[in-house]
């Protein structure tokens, strides 16, 4: 009896192990991403898997996406497909550890909106294939603005019209404990404000320059914090804007389109709109980044062939349809109309309509920042919390910025290629 | 005979070298290799991928000059020494008052030991949601009110617990802390009355050169392991025979003397063994600070470990493991510094005896 039972346990690891061996592993971040994955690959694409006789393991991932990347790439067991984020792509290019599209898999690039495939192209190789799109747009509670009497936001408002709305907002809401606005101190959600004064991320010499343009919004946005207009979400008990939004404490938030995920998880019913980012003044041109996350292949991958098709199928007509009717993101596919308004409530609807809008009329920049990377934001992200959470002057405060990104540009070890 | 001696004493050699095994194999491979592999790739240039090549004390050097690694290692020093003070301090001041001096329902000394059932990332987070409530920022603006709720709350205790003939003690307990509950709602202002701010985590301010969050986690801390130092205490009270209470009173000491010459010489070696384990979770935190998350600046929650963290793993994709390793070495350097004193006293005491 005992050597049956040990003989079947023997087979059925073994089984077990031949089955891993043919799942293609596939890894993604986890939270409401895991739960549309999950729809995806046993609803949606089931049937296209099926029939391509791919079996998936999906690997989630609740913190650094990166830092899983650079520990299993360098350990020898790297997912075979993997999301890739285009703040990311010029950094962990270097690895030289991605397929390129371009060479081995043309077919699945024409799919997809070129200007997308272009912010994950590095030296002529197509390390990423889009799945979605996203841009920052400002969100507000419909039903507050209605029951203190104050005019909706618009689409062109200025900085000064903005401001004066919330303040408008602030003076009846700080009595029942609420705020008008609550504001990240980071530059994802800074920079649609600052980009809209002409600003630029690098100038001539590919430097960062905190101008007068830099300032002019920097004071502006730090100001509506400090003035008491707005909040940071972490001083009322909230880790980002979308929370104070949803939890109903504040009446804007400043964030892009997964935003909608946390406000139909969270608040189903809340009666929201959405419109662009205000602008430096009625001349000034809107602008905005655009974000992006694309699928990426492990080039070493043993199961190369099924992860082609797999990343072909999630960007197929069928999953990207679903991410753009469930209001889900905005498809990076060239099939995919976004002109016809997304399925879900009234805000999922205002929200997309907005992010058609901001990427038809603004000047968009890709949240990247050359060899860099996410390392680029870390001066201004710490002036942004700096200046609004404490009372040190704005002028110092930029003053030791410009010297962050002075040193950044020095060949420091952060920086260099080790 | 003697042969037979000799041959038992070799298999008993054999044998508690055989039990001893697996222990060394672990230590010398997760300690000394590690420690010897740390050492050399500190020494290099390291990025994972690539070959790694000879740097020599470059790394040490780039570090030194590094304001955010001599900030990091400020704050881990001063989060160590002040943590382990508050702890071991505590656990002592609890321990003997539980041990000789206050007359304490049973039931109490288990209360003790409860929140050190909960794991160090489930506490981080029960903080962090405490500390990030308006509740509490409002309690803590209205230090004089908490403070007379707190005077009333401990001389109610007080009464009944003078109170020899009364039944029912833990009932009345209960219902004195349901009462104070409830009059702590009644004194308070109400929760939405007014719109408030909590900048305690966000705070960039500091006290004794610790910020808030890093106070946060030394209370995490406090919450989670004085009650296991307790234990430890309480083990080591309890060892000490009533005798040598007992000639103590016949030769009249005083309280302080019977502390000074019997109960804490008798003790020590427990309080050096504290001293050390407090001094390695302090230098070696990391996973309550990394629940803290976006939740506050990175830059007021850094230390020795997250320096390390940030550079194998840096958000630019672009690993220094050579700095990590030279930053590693240093910490380990700090540790040996740190649990020196205790070692040495400890070692001492072993040999008095």
């Amino acid at each position: 009896m005992t050597l049956l039972l040990r003989l079947t346990f023997f087979i059925s690891t073994l089984f077990s192990s031949f089955a891993w061996a043919e799942q293609v592993v596939l890894s993604g971040w986890g939270g409401l991403d895991r739960l549309n994955m999950s729809k995806i690959l046993y609803q949606v694409a089931a049937p296209e898997l099926i029939a391509a006789q791919i079996d998936v393991d999906y690997t989630a991932l609740e913190s650094n996406h990166n830092s899983f990347l650079l520990n299993r790439f360098s350990s020898g067991k790297a997912p075979d497909v993997f999301y890739l984020d285009v703040s990311d792509v010029t950094t962990l290019a270097n690895l030289n550890l991605f397929f390129d599209f371009n060479k081995q898999a043309p077919e699945l690039i024409k799919k997809i909106r070129p200007e997308l495939t272009e912010l994950f192209t590095v030296n002529g190789k197509v390390l990423g294939i889009a799945k979605d799109f996203n841009t920052v747009s400002v969100q507000f509670n419909k039903d507050i603005f209605t029951h203190y009497d104050v005019p909706f936001l618009n689409d062109s408002e200025t900085f000064n019209e903005f401001r004066y709305t919330l303040e408008q907002l602030s003076k009846k809401l700080k009595p029942e404990g609420k705020i008008a606005a609550c504001l990240d101190p980071d530059y994802a959600s800074f920079a649609p404000f600052v980009l809209s004064t002409g600003w630029l991320p690098f100038d001539q010499n590919n430097k960062t320059h905190l101008d007068e343009n830099f300032t002019k919004a920097f004071k502006f946005y730090v100001n509506l914090v400090r003035d008491g207009v707005a909040a940071v979400p972490n001083t009322i008990g909230h880790a980002w804007s979308s929370g104070c939004f949803t939890a109903g404490l504040s009446a804007v938030s400043v964030e892009g389109t997964w935003v909608s995920q946390h406000i139909q998880l969270n608040a189903p019913h809340l009666n929201y709109a959405s419109v662009m980012p205000p602008i430096a003044n009625s001349s000034a041109q809107p602008s905005n980044l655009i974000f992006a996350v694309a699928w990426a292949i492990n080039k070493n991958s043993t199961q190369l062939t099924k992860s082609i098709k797999l990343v072909d199928i999630l960007t197929g007509r069928n999953v990207q349809n679903f991410l753009y009717s469930q209001a889900i993101a905005i498809p990076a596919s060239v099939m995919i109309d976004t002109s016809v308004s997304a399925q879900g409530n009234t805000g999922d609807r205002s929200l997309f309509e907005t992010v058609n809008k901001i990427i038809n009329n603004s000047t968009l920049h890709p949240y990247q920042f050359k060899r860099y990377g996410s390392l680029w934001m870390e001066p201004i992200n710490k002036a942004l919390r700096t200046a609004m959470l404490t009372n040190q002057p704005i002028d110092l405060i930029l003053s030791q910025t410009q010297l962050a990104y002075d040193s950044l540009y020095e060949d420091t070890y952060q920086t260099r290629k080790h | 005979m003697k042969t037979l001696i000799r041959h038992a004493n070799t298999e008993l050699n054999l044998l508690n070298w055989l039990v001893l095994l697996p222990l060394l194999v672990s230590l010398g491979v997760f300690v000394l290799f590690a420690f010897a592999k740390t050492l050399s790739i500190s020494l290099q240039h390291y990025d994972f991928f690539s070959s790694a090549t000879w740097a020599g004390l470059s790394n040490f050097s780039l570090i030194f000059n590094d304001t955010s690694f001599i900030k990091a290692s400020i704050n881990t020093i001063l989060f160590t020494v002040i943590g382990t003070v508050i702890q071991v301090s505590l656990a002592l001041v609890i321990s003997l008052s539980l041990h000789r001096g206050i007359r304490t329902p049973f039931f109490l000394k288990d209360l003790l030991y409860l929140p050190a059932l909960f794991s160090s990332a489930s506490m981080a987070i029960i903080c962090l949601f405490l500390v990030q409530s308006s509740e509490f920022w409002r309690l803590i603006q209205a230090p004089s009110l908490l403070l007379l709720w707190f005077v009333i709350f401990a001389v109610l205790i007080c009464i009944v617990n003078a109170m020899k003939t009364l039944k029912y003690k833990q009932l009345a307990y209960f219902a004195i802390g349901l009462f104070m509950l409830l009059a702590y709602s009644w004194i308070m202002p109400a929760a939405s009355t007014q719109f408030s701010i909590n900048p305690m985590l966000s705070s960039y301010d500091s006290w004794l050169g610790l910020t808030p969050p890093l106070w946060l986690l030394i209370i995490q801390n406090c919450i989670i392991n004085v009650p296991v130092y307790c234990l430890l205490l309480m083990s080591a009270l309890n060892g000490i025979s009533d005798n040598l209470y007992s000639a103590a009173n016949c030769d009249g000491a005083s309280v302080k003397q019977v502390y000074q010459h019997i109960t804490l010489p008798l003790i020590e070696p427990v309080i050096m063994i504290m001293l050390i384990l407090s001094t390695l979770g302090g230098m070696q935190t990391f996973e309550q600070i990394f629940f803290l998350g976006n939740s506050v600046p990175a830059e007021s929650k850094l230390t020795l470990a997250q320096f390390i963290y940030q550079h194998v793993f840096p958000t630019n994709g672009n690993p220094s493991v050579g700095i990590a390793s030279a930053a590693a070495v240093i910490m380990s350097v700090l540790l040996l510094i740190l649990t020196l004193f205790p070692a040495i006293r400890l070692l001492r005491n072993k040999k008095g005896l």
